[in-house]
């Protein structure tokens, strides 16, 4: 017996309802080019998300390569033997056949090298992967309703985005940029190379995609949720995602002032961010930091979303403490606000980094409240370990770690030793990477079957995630070591007695490419032979488990009606599932 | 069908008139939710908005901490009679777009028409006086010759050097009020006062592009209200042009004190 | 134990077919109500001009200086006023679902935060330290490296330490005495340890006994083999 209403209900159709089967939304138009206008005119959200996956993973393999070259110039400090330069290996990549006299050139390669890493990967892969990939598809559907509130706005969203990309590939063919992701002045504003502005103006674009999906996600959650869906009867996914679109949508005009400032400063010299002409620079960094702070959390809040719709379906069981998770996501999202200046310990005064010191272990609260309530969902769970539990377990593992080493971070003290080294490159990395990333893998391997009807290959699955696990850990829990020894971050050599380690670190970090390429592979065949899959391979409650793997063009044959909580396992047969092969007596064991 | 040209149906059944035609979105349950949603969304982008330029309030704020004799300086060489007129116009304006709303609602278009063409006329009212009266005089030098402030500058006036066929007057020593590494004002007393400058330009420039904006969206609706898309039962467009417009105005209404009145 | 959702639909009419949903606020701010509103607005608009006129009056004629804060508060206060006037009758906040309202009291709110956050730095760096105020001087200050090391022995806690390890050497007659300082952690290497060698050197020679030797020389770091 399914608890989840679609069948007619008596006669009450209103002027929208009665649509019947249309075929999924993968489905192909009539000829190649109309397939290809259909889906550049589209406004329908699942191709919206489907683009936004597909450019994201292509952005994050670009990002990725640049992470390898970079480690492939640490392999070796750089020194000067004989009165040449040895050690530069991106020298040797981008000016074959030249002899290096002098490191600049090398140095300059290097800077351009870890500023577009970073900047591609914040601004283009990260921020938009999860919410704008899989919330985007999944959101409407979650919550029982046909569309997004603004699908037109949806669709500005992506072409936004796509020209913001374009703008940061010019940069990047136009000589690229050295200042750090982070374009602090005067370094930025003042001197004469590469293309600072082309950059920060794709920054500024690509801001404004972040803010419509945002907005177009806050109304959606706010209006568009079907009959008997209630505010605590949405899967957790929802309110993350609700969380990181508030979020979204008052920071990022923060950044937008600052990078039009910051290019009005290079362009013009106006002096807002130049002593010389009675500006601060340290202005800038509060200005930038306000809206980059809260977009960690913008990063990381869908990513926990994920992990609570996962674990729940892949343990079987309720969710524990369903409104605490709830309530955190809103907490997290509140309090990232206040803490900005973390970022900035060793250029503020004592008395505002005290008070965000303090507050930056407020923020450490919400986030542990979710990590232990997660854990708890796992105690006697019936947990699936297939490639989706791996990853959330894989998750727990690293973003814990993470977690716990910002709080070094966060104390003053120890920041002054910690600052600008390698240990702040783990700790951001252990937390986007080994929090966003290995949620948007666990997301992806979870939800595959209800995007694309395909199965993909579970064990194929279980070797990327092994792979990308050891790969991870190698590359990054040396770079711990390295920054408690004081290696500083963006330099492009170092003192001796660091290589081994840096060494340890490039050798992890093939493995993680190693990894992807599995999961690559894995995705490639199962789109073109996978198995098919059936509409609720898992076992899950929620609405998006009730439309067909693919879904239909309208989601949903008829407006849902919400009967069951989200996370009811022990009381309900999951849709499309036999209740033979369900028998709810034995799902009564944890009863609470 | 679920392209961009499906939402909207317009029965071109021989000169119906859209609004009464108006089919809200296919996922919509009703047209008020539809209308109650445009609403939220549009109030989220004029969160964005406001704290777009709230950097420039910022900026503001802590400069002014930091060189208070600078700010007194900057701001007095400002004129609030300008200030205060662009005020006024921009309230005016204000009104005449709200009333232009009530008008839409209650089907009264030739009213509606002629209150949304007093608000475009004020918005480059706005512009011009900002353009004319304040930005030209200070950046260049140069005063329109209608400008009653020109008489108080007589004795500085240099004579035949007049640019635009003689529209505008030279003072000496009056323009140079430029923007940081731009500042060649020679009588300036505190070092700081181009950082002023930067403040007061990007802050009414950034001000001045939105009442662009502003203008542009409102003559669209004018347009599609003499096509009758907007009536009594639809007319989101005209409630979105508004919002936007009001928004503008409130901005100028912390944007005026700051600059002009502060000392 | 089974979650029951919150009954958020009509048995009957699960769909709201029948078109008894909710209903956006049709409200029609009528003529009067916008003209007194623009009357009103337009009279701040004099008030505040006028205060501000006042003011400056007041002080040019008869030398009466108000405080600083006299000014903002009205102005701003003022500014306040109108702003909730445009936004509660004309953009109809008022008599819309209050969600609106909460989006933009939350922004507010936001930009408050920034502004006070960022004031609470840029402000208050003076407070520990007097010589980490801004000393932001179009063309420079032409302050040298040695007004920056008389500046930084200027430093109480480097005072403090001294004081403490002068007292220890007369009432315990040591000669050598190791006191821990947080200058000590830093690297002894750059400015910083230029200045803490200097400021060392300055006090030894001030204070009455030996110089400490210990302190005064600075480590040497490894250093980066680059270039």
């Amino acid at each position: 017996m399914t608890t989840v209403d679609t069948s007619k209900s008596g006669g009450a159709h209103g002027g929208h309802g009665g649509h019947g089967h249309h075929g999924s939304y993968l489905e192909p138009r009539s000829s190649f080019l109309a397939t290809i206008w259909d889906w550049a005119t589209t406004v329908d959200h699942k191709k919206i998300g489907v683009m936004y996956l597909f450019a994201v993973l292509f952005l994050f393999f670009v990002a990725g390569v640049l992470a390898l070259m970079v480690r492939t110039e640490l392999l070796t400090p750089v020194r000067f033997v004989d009165g040449k330069v040895v050690g530069q290996e991106l020298f040797s990549l981008f000016y074959p056949g030249e002899e290096a006299t002098s490191v600049n050139k090398g140095n300059t390669v290097y800077n351009r090298i870890f500023t577009l890493h970073g900047a591609i990967m914040v601004f283009m892969v990260i921020v938009p992967s999860i919410p704008s990939s899989l919330g985007n598809f999944f959101l409407p559907l979650m919550i029982g309703a046909k569309d997004v509130a603004f699908p037109k706005l949806n669709l500005l969203s992506w072409y936004i985005y796509v020209i913001g990309s374009l703008f940061g590939i010019a940069a990047i063919t136009q000589g690229g940029v050295e200042t750090g992701w982070t374009f602090y002045t005067p370094y930025s504003s003042n001197t004469d190379f590469g293309q600072v502005t082309l950059m920060v103006l794709a920054a500024f674009i690509l801001g404004f995609s972040s803010i419509l999906t945002g907005l177009n996600f806050v109304v959606t959650v706010h209006k568009l949720r079907a009959p008997g869906m209630g505010w605590f009867d949405m899967p957790l996914f929802v309110w993350a995602t609700y969380a990181t679109a508030i979020i979204q949508v008052l920071a990022t005009p923060v950044i937008g002032i600052t990078l039009l400032l910051l290019c009005l400063e290079r362009v013009f010299k106006i002096g807002i961010f130049d002593p010389a002409l009675g500006g601060d620079p340290v202005l800038y960094q509060h200005f930038f930091w306000f809206y980059s702070h809260p977009v960690v959390y913008v990063m990381i809040l869908p990513g926990m979303g994920i992990i609570s719709d996962v674990l729940a379906v892949q343990s079987r069981k309720h969710i524990f403490g369903y409104k605490a998770i709830a309530f955190s996501s809103l907490g997290i999202a509140a309090v990232s606000f206040l803490v900005w200046g973390h970022h900035m310990f060793t250029s503020m005064g004592e008395i505002a980094s005290v008070v965000f010191s303090g507050l930056t272990f407020l923020v450490a609260i919400p986030t542990a409240v979710k990590v232990f309530n997660w854990i708890s969902t796992l105690y006697k769970g019936t947990i699936a370990l297939n490639t989706p539990m791996l990853y959330v377990l894989i998750f727990l593992f690293l973003f814990s770690i993470g977690g716990l080493t910002g709080l070094p971070l966060a104390t003053m003290s120890t920041d002054m030793h910690l600052h600008d080294t390698y240990f702040v490159v783990a700790h951001f990395h252990y937390v986007m990477m080994g929090g966003t990333i290995m949620a948007l893998m666990a997301g992806l391997h979870h939800w595959w079957p209800k995007m694309f009807g395909r199965m993909y290959n579970e064990f194929g699955g279980m070797v990327g995630a092994i792979l990308v696990f050891v790969g991870f850990n190698v590359t990054f829990f040396t770079q711990f070591f390295l920054g408690t020894q004081g290696m500083p971050r963006r330099y492009a050599s170092y003192v001796t007695e660091f290589q081994t380690l840096h060494q340890i670190s490039t050798v992890g970090s093939f493995i993680l490419l190693l990894g992807f390429l599995v999961h690559l592979f894995v995705f490639i065949h199962s789109l073109m032979a996978g198995a098919k899959a059936p509409k609720n391979p898992w076992g899950g409650l929620t609405l998006e488990w009730v439309a067909d793997s693919p879904p239909e063009t309208h989601n949903f044959p008829h407006e849902p009606l919400v009967k069951n909580g989200p996370y009811d396992f022990e009381s309900t047969v999951p849709p499309h599932w036999d209740p033979k092969d369900y028998p709810l007596e034995n799902a009564g064991a944890h009863k609470h | 069908m679920s392209t961009v040209n499906s939402t909207h149906e317009h029965q071109s059944s021989g000169g119906g008139v859209p609004y009464k035609k108006y089919k809200h979105a296919h996922h919509w349950r009703s047209q008020s939710e539809e209308f109650d949603a445009v609403k939220l969304g549009f109030w989220l982008f004029l969160a964005t908005e406001v704290l777009l330029f709230g950097g420039i309030f910022c900026a503001y704020a802590i400069f002014r901490m930091m060189h208070p004799e600078a700010w007194k300086e900057g701001s007095s060489a400002l004129d609030w009679r300008w200030g205060g007129l662009n005020t006024v116009v921009l309230l005016l304006s204000s009104y005449t777009m709200a009333a232009s709303i009530f008008a839409v609602q209650t089907g009264q278009f030739a009213r509606a028409k002629r209150n949304l063409l007093i608000t475009l006329f004020c918005g480059c009212l706005f512009v011009a006086i900002k353009m004319t009266f304040e930005y030209i005089p200070k950046w260049s030098g140069f005063f329109f010759i209608l400008d009653p402030s020109l008489a108080t500058y007589k004795a500085a006036a240099v004579e035949g050097k007049t640019a635009f066929m003689g529209l505008f007057q030279y003072v000496e020593g009056y323009g140079g009020k430029r923007p940081g590494e731009l500042f060649t004002h020679p009588f300036a007393k505190d070092p700081n006062v181009p950082m002023w400058w930067s403040v007061y330009y990007s802050g009414t420039a950034l001000h001045a592009l939105h009442v662009i904006i502003g203008m542009i969206l409102i003559a669209r609706v004018y347009i599609k209200l003499g096509k009758g898309h907007y009536g009594p039962t639809y007319y989101s467009g005209v409630e979105i042009a508004g919002l936007y417009w009001h928004l503008v105005d409130l901005i100028w209404i912390f944007l005026f004190p700051l600059l002009y009145l502060i000392h | 134990m089974a979650h029951a959702p919150a009954k958020q639909f009509d048995e009957l009419d699960p769909h709201g077919a029948a078109g008894h949903g909710q209903h956006a606020s049709h409200v029609i701010v009528g003529p009067f109500t916008l003209r007194t509103v623009l009357a009103l607005l337009l009279f701040f608009t004099v008030l505040t001009v006028g205060q501000a006129q006042l003011e400056v009056f007041l002080s040019h004629a008869l030398d009466i200086e108000f405080p600083r804060w006299v000014n903002i508060v009205f102005c701003m206060g003022i500014a306040v006023v109108k702003a909730l006037l445009v936004m509660g009758y004309f953009m109809q906040l008022k008599y819309d679902n209050p969600i609106n309202s909460v989006v933009m009291a939350f922004t507010f709110l936001g930009l408050g935060l920034f502004l006070g956050f960022t004031a609470l730095d840029l402000g208050g760096r003076g407070s520990v330290y007097e010589w980490k105020v801004n000393y932001q001087v179009p063309g420079g200050t032409k302050n040298t490296i040695d007004n920056a090391k008389k500046d930084f022995a200027k430093d109480r806690s480097i005072q403090e330490v001294d004081r403490i390890r002068a007292i220890i050497k007369h009432e315990h007659h040591e000669d050598h005495v190791v006191t821990s300082s947080p200058q000590r952690s830093r690297g002894k290497t750059g400015l910083s340890g230029a200045l803490d060698a200097a400021a060392q050197d300055a006090h030894s020679h001030d204070t009455h006994g030996t110089p400490d030797t210990h302190d005064a020389k600075p480590e040497p770091a490894a250093t980066p083999a680059a270039h």
